[in-house]
């Protein structure tokens, strides 16, 4: 859909970003960038901070320290963060969650065309336009008249990607997009995924699914009790990992099958 | 039991109805700034509607109404044409069912998940379409059933107001009671409460089934 600009910028670029709950330490000095069109596996065990990293790149999580740039936009953490660039940020990001967290009041369509009413301003028709080619690309477009209770799990989480690429971001978010989903009907979810990493979307996807990270991603983030491990690309990550505690982790997930 | 029992306590429907509708109507709309105040992340705010709350609703409706309707002429008997019968019994009705509907809107907000509000931020939703578009929708869902309950309790609790001379079921069957030295109007007017909280039960039964055909 969106052609990647010819020469790779970076995307996202967090420093220094620290989460404290009280005494506990939920993400300890983490820095990493995203060039523009990569995907990024973030992977390690429950717990590891993974999903309150993913979280702080569109402050729905706010970090008690670091800096955060999304596309040009630049947050400062300790600073109090101002409104516009809060929404200016969030502009340039898309959220899928775990549980698809789509309006249950709303229709499918309604889904995906209310926010770009409200956030971007467009009419409803140009609204309702965008929604259905996307839902044409996911392979929805019969649900359009629906509401969500009616879909599967596996539509809800495309819908949901339809609802947050129709406001155009330059970033995708995945937190555990397939975790809450039956094999059979995550598969459906990774196909999008993967035509949309194909396409060439910065993606930062948290997720379990090792054959997603280790055949689509392009740089694989390995994290533990609130820090990077070790990153690199998948072949490296997933063949010669240099930490014990990836090597104790990836046996865990890869040699149950 | 003659046709003009019936007659003379029907005087009082319109009122009993006015009285519930308007002061309920009120309390629904005072309740929402109530319930913002109530949940503001300011705790002098929180506490001064906490104990809005917890005094209005600690306190009978009937001592509301005795206050109301004769607190401010002991002040200055003037006043007693601006606090007549009626508009008392609205003011404490008002007054009171706020508290009850600010309890009962911050139990309706609870109920909306956590996910609905991370999904409209990361949306880059403003807090007012959040509040009006995301999540207040949902929290009308949950809110009707007790909300139709407690229209329903009001609408009988409505009958304290004949102790300040309200002109509504209540007023007109101790009125008749007292001229015929028979109980048969009061009688006469709990047949009529009855029929009117019936058809109100089923108008709330209907328009829940209705808005959860909508999301299912």
């Amino acid at each position: 859909m969106t052609t990647s600009p010819a020469l790779p910028h970076d995307a996202i670029v967090l420093q220094n970003v620290e989460k404290q709950f009280g005494d506990h330490v939920v993400l300890n000095n983490v820095s990493m960038s995203v060039s523009s069109g990569e995907v990024v596996a973030l992977i390690g065990p429950s717990g590891a901070g993974r999903s309150t990293l993913l979280r702080c790149i569109n402050l729905l999580e706010r970090p008690t320290s670091g800096s955060i740039t999304v596309e040009g936009v630049t947050i400062q953490v300790d600073h109090s963060i101002k409104a516009k660039e809060l929404a200016a940020l969030r502009s340039r990001v898309g959220m899928v969650f775990q549980s698809f967290n789509l309006f249950p009041h709303l229709t499918v369509l309604r889904n995906i065309s209310l926010p770009q009413q409200r956030v971007l301003g467009r009419s409803q028709a140009e609204a309702e336009e965008r929604a259905m080619t996307l839902l044409e690309r996911v392979g929805l477009a019969d649900k359009a008249k629906q509401y969500p209770g009616r879909c599967s799990g596996g539509q809800q989480q495309r819908i949901a990607i339809a609802r947050a690429l129709a406001l155009d971001p330059k970033v995708m978010l995945f937190d555990e997009p397939t975790s809450a989903l039956d094999p059979e009907l995550g598969l459906e979810v990774l196909a999008v995924m993967r035509e949309l990493a194909d396409e060439g979307m910065t993606m930062v996807v948290v997720t379990h699914e090792m054959q997603f990270a280790r055949d689509v991603s392009d740089h694989v983030v390995v994290m533990s009790d609130g820090a990077i491990l070790e990153e690199g690309k998948p072949h490296e990550i997933f063949a010669s990992p240099s930490q014990p505690r990836t090597r104790a982790f990836l046996r865990a997930v890869l040699d149950r099958q | 039991m003659t046709v003009d029992t019936w007659q003379i306590v029907a005087q009082g429907i319109l009122g009993t109805l006015q009285l519930t509708a308007v002061g309920f109507a009120l309390g629904a709309l005072l309740g929402l700034p109530l319930l913002v105040l109530r949940i503001s992340a300011a705790w002098p705010l929180r506490a001064l509607a906490r104990t809005y709350i917890e005094v209005t609703r600690g306190v009978p409706l009937i001592i509301w109404l005795f206050l109301i309707y004769n607190g401010p002429t002991q002040i200055d008997p003037a006043l007693g044409s601006v606090f007549t019968s009626w508009r008392s019994a609205v003011l404490a009705i008002a007054l009171v069912s706020a508290a009850y509907m600010a309890e009962i809107y911050r139990g309706a907000l609870r109920a909306v998940k956590q996910g609905q509000f991370e999904a409209s931020r990361a949306l880059g939703t403003s807090r007012l379409d959040t509040a009006t578009r995301v999540i207040g929708p949902q929290m009308v869902r949950v809110a009707i059933p007790s909300s139709a309950s407690y229209a329903i309790g009001l609408l009988k609790d409505s009958s304290l107001a004949s102790t300040i001379g309200v002109f509504e079921i209540t007023y007109y069957a101790s009125v008749a009671s007292s001229n015929t030295a028979s109980v048969t109007p009061f009688f006469v007017a709990g047949i009529y409460y009855v029929a009117l909280t019936f058809p109100s039960a089923w108008a709330a039964r209907s328009l829940e089934g209705y808005l959860m055909k909508r999301t299912a």
